[in-house]
This record gives structure tokens, C-alpha cells and sequence, in this order.
């Protein structure tokens, strides 16, 4: 059986209650203002450390926002965000920044807009002479072409940090087991549940999961960005609370939970 | 007008009646003039994505002539590249992607080349399980024992080795990876709704980056 409530589409009121409670809970914990608590993410911490070992070692940085296969959806926005910070990074530390884009039909639209943004992180850094748009090449309109220039910008520039993130999907155990022999420290973020064990291995960081997307305002540091993470800790908590609850009714021989989230 | 355009709010303006367009029509039968808005935007994405394709061809046009004129390190390459990149373009858009001189270069150079990238990941995938199958703790011998009984499930002898690999590699892979892949899903989804929340309230850095340029310029 399923409940229908007239106008809302069939099945999707409880998403949408959801969306709203969402909502509400984040700006809650925005308009308070307090930091709250926030694990440590290891692969975005890490990035400081790349940086660092790149400025001794005067070797370039590699970053990438993906292939994104689906044009700009919320994982290469976080992505994005950790290419920001990349670039904010290099330009104050006066390190060349080289971003390979393409690798999918719909990454036209992402090729600008990470130009974009990398150049704006120059400009307000004050270095904007330092911005070399040839430094961030379009490869490839095809995931296969764009990662073998990936993997050539690499063994060619042997740089000292590479920072994948975005949408990857089979080339990143290509490419990430290249910067290991060129040597580069590699941080990698996977959406591709298949290839987080396989960039676990090669890389030596790795973004896990919401991790990648939350990016923007773990690196931001800034309280009311940080307090919309909170509304995931509540949310994973509801979930959870709601699969015990459907555990035992299914046990019991009711199915409301089942339906109530079909509604 | 120019500093309309490029204001903070304008922009978060245009972000919010997207995401209203967008969303409405998703949860809640809606007129037919918000239903035509929604495919009119999604008609709007595939303008601007085939515009940003003739950028992209500029820009790559530009940096291999720039390398060829320079003689930089493997321009050769880069001529080859844009004799075979022009002359697809011109074939596909005069003649149509099934002619025969089109099909050729596709067959010829584009397919062989991926086929042969794509093979290369079985070397990468074996150099890296190498690696990660090293039994250094208990963690990491589970894992051993967790991918060998898996891949012994997917070897096609596999079962007639040892009839238990099947029901054990089965068992693992639809109870403690689906449970763990699930878990992924459920949390990369709610960072995504957070995000587009953290996006709409003008929060979120990458956006802001693009924003506080232009405030600059």
C-alpha cells in the first residue's frame, strides 16, 4: 500500500519533509554562529603538508576537479572548492599550479569555471601575473585521452603534490598509480564506491564519502559553514534511529516504516 | 547594469529561482507554465555546455599551436593532434559521424587508443593489490582473506577448487560490502543536499571565490 497526498508527487513527501527539516536544522546552527565540533579529515589537512613539501622541493603541483561526467553536480562543486584552496596555496607560496581538464563530454562547462576560479585565487593573493591560463590545459573531451595528458603532465613536470578529487572513474587507478612512480604525494577522493579501495592503495590520502563535498567549509574554518555540517551529523543519526526502527517493526510484522518513507 | 550582473546578490538570486524551478516541480504536481520553466532550464544547460565545447576547442586550438610555433618538447605530437582533431571535426560536421572517413579515424586511432589505456588498468590493479595485500596486522589480513575469497568466487575455477568460495565470496559482497556501500550512499547524499543548502545560503567557498574576483575587479 501506498499513502498519496494530493498535489505532492507520489513517494516524494517524505523526501521533501526531509529537504525542509534539513533546512531549518542547518540554519539554526548557522544563525548561532558557535564552531562546532568537526572531526579532523586527514586527506584535507593534508593538503597544507603537500604544499609545503612542493615549495621545498621547487616542484610543481598537480590538481584536478574531475571528470565530471554529469557537468557540475554537487561532487565536483566540493571539488572545486579543494581546487580554490589548492590554488589559494600555490599563489601564496608562489608554486606553479598545473590543472588538467576534460575527460568527459559534459566537462566543457567545468573547464571555465575552474579557470576561473584558479585565476580569481591569484588575483587575491595579489599575484595575478603568476597565472598561466596554459598551465591548465583542456586534455580531452574523453575520460581515456584526458588521463593518459594527465598522466603525461605528470611523468613530464614530476610534480610534488597531486590532489584528485571530483568525479573519477576508472582511469584514477591509472593515474594514481603513475604519480606514485613519478613520485608525487597523492591525495585522492573518489564518488566511485569501486574505486576507493583501489585509490586507497595509491594514494596517501584519500577522501571517503561526504568528506569530499563537505570540503569547502572544513577548509573555509569558518563557523557558520562548519555548523551546516552538524545538520549531517543529526540527519545520519535520524537514519540510523529510522533503519533500527524499521529493523524491529519488519521483525514484528509491520511494514509502517516502510511505508511512511514511501509516502 | 555590469555592476548588477556581477553583484553577490544578483547571482544568488538567479541560484535560488533556479533551485525553485528545479525542486518545485520534483516534490509537487505543478502548473503547466513551472513544468515548461523546468525544461526550459534544462534545454538552457546542454545551450551553455555546447557553447563551453567551442571554448574548450579554442583554447586547445590555441595552446597546441602555441607549443608547435614554439617547438616545445613533443610538438610533433601535438601537430599530429590537431591535423587529426581539425580533420574529425570538419568530416563530422560536413559529413556526418557514419561517414566513411570519419568511422576510419574512429576506428583507427580513437577506439585502439582508449581499448589499450583501459587495458593498462589490469597492470596498474595488480602492481597496487600487490601492495595492499602485504599482511602487516590484523586489519590487513582480513582483508587478505576478504579479496581472496572474493576473487576466488570470480575466478571461473573457483568453485570447482573449493565449492565454499562461492557462498563465502557471496555472502561477502551482499552483506559487508552492500552494508558498507550503502552507508556511502547515505552519507555522500546528505553532503550533497547540506552543500546545495550551504550553496543557496551563499556559503559555500568555491562560489564565493567566483564572486569576491569580481567584487575586486
Amino acid at each position: 500500500m501506498v499513502v498519496r497526498i494530493y498535489p505532492f508527487i507520489q513517494e516524494r513527501l517524505s523526501g521533501l519533509l526531509l529537504l525542509i527539516a534539513m533546512f531549518i536544522i542547518t540554519f539554526y546552527y548557522m544563525r548561532r554562529g558557535r564552531l562546532p565540533y568537526i572531526r579532523r579529515v586527514p586527506a584535507l589537512d593534508a593538503i597544507e603538508e603537500g604544499i609545503g613539501r612542493a615549495t621545498e622541493m621547487g616542484r610543481p603541483v598537480i590538481a584536478s576537479p574531475g571528470i565530471a561526467v554529469s557537468g557540475i553536480d554537487y561532487w565536483t562543486v566540493g571539488a572545486l572548492g579543494i581546487l580554490a584552496h589548492v590554488a589559494r596555496l600555490c599563489a601564496r607560496n608562489g608554486l606553479r599550479l598545473l590543472v588538467p581538464l576534460g575527460g568527459s563530454e559534459q566537462s566543457y562547462t567545468l573547464v571555465e569555471v575552474a579557470r576561473d576560479l584558479v585565476e580569481s585565487q591569484y588575483r587575491l593573493e595579489g599575484v595575478p601575473e603568476r597565472f598561466d591560463i596554459n598551465d591548465l590545459p583542456f586534455l580531452s573531451g574523453r575520460q581515456f585521452a584526458w588521463a593518459t595528458g594527465y598522466v603525461g603532465m605528470l611523468m613530464r613536470e614530476r610534480p610534488a603534490l597531486n590532489v584528485m578529487v571530483g568525479l573519477q572513474w576508472g582511469s584514477a587507478m591509472y593515474i594514481a598509480e603513475v604519480s606514485h612512480e613519478a613520485g608525487a604525494f597523492t591525495i585522492s577522493g573518489s564518488t566511485y564506491l569501486s574505486n576507493i579501495a583501489c585509490l586507497a592503495v595509491s594514494s596517501e590520502y584519500v577522501t571517503i564519502g561526504e568528506e569530499m563535498v563537505a570540503a569547502g567549509a572544513y577548509l573555509s574554518r569558518d563557523p557558520v559553514q562548519l555548523a551546516s555540517i552538524r545538520t549531517q551529523d543529526i540527519i545520519k543519526a535520524l537514519m540510523i534511529a529510522i533503519l533500527i526502527l524499521g529493523i524491529i517493526a519488519l521483525g514484528l510484522g509491520s511494514d509502517i516504516v516502510k511505508l511512511i518513507l514511501s509516502t | 547594469m555590469s555592476s548588477l550582473i556581477k553583484s553577490r546578490e544578483f547571482l544568488l538570486a538567479i541560484i535560488i529561482a533556479v533551485s525553485f524551478f528545479i525542486y518545485f516541480p520534483y516534490f509537487v504536481e505543478s502548473p503547466k507554465p513551472i513544468v515548461d520553466i523546468e525544461s526550459w532550464l534544462v534545454t538552457t544547460t546542454v545551450v551553455i555546455a555546447s557553447f563551453a565545447v567551442m571554448v574548450s576547442l579554442y583554447t586547445m586550438t590555441r595552446r597546441e599551436v602555441m607549443r608547435i610555433t614554439k617547438r616545445v618538447k613533443g610538438w610533433p605530437y601535438s601537430l599530429l593532434m590537431m591535423i587529426l582533431a581539425w580533420f574529425m571535426i570538419v568530416v563530422g560536421v560536413s559529413l556526418g559521424k557514419d561517414a566513411t572517413p570519419f568511422r576510419f579515424c574512429a576506428d583507427a586511432f580513437v577506439l585502439p587508443g582508449d581499448s589499450t589505456i583501459y587495458a593498462i588498468l589490469v597492470f596498474y590493479l595488480t602492481s597496487a593489490a600487490a601492495r595492499s595485500f602485504k599482511v602487516r596486522d590484523l586489519e590487513s589480513l582480513l582483508l587478505l582473506l576478504g579479496a581472496f575469497f572474493v576473487l576466488m568466487q570470480q575466478a571461473p575455477l573457483g568453485e570447482y577448487l573449493f565449492p565454499y568460495f562461492g557462498p563465502i565470496g557471496s555472502w561477502l559482497v551482499n552483506n559487508l560490502a552492500m552494508a558498507a556501500s550503502r552507508v556511502f550512499t547515505i552519507s555522500a547524499t546528505l553532503g550533497g543536499i547540506v552543500l546545495a543548502i550551504r550553496l543557496l545560503a551563499g556559503k559555500e567557498m568555491a562560489m564565493i571565490g567566483l564572486i569576491a574576483r569580481r567584487e575586486k575587479d
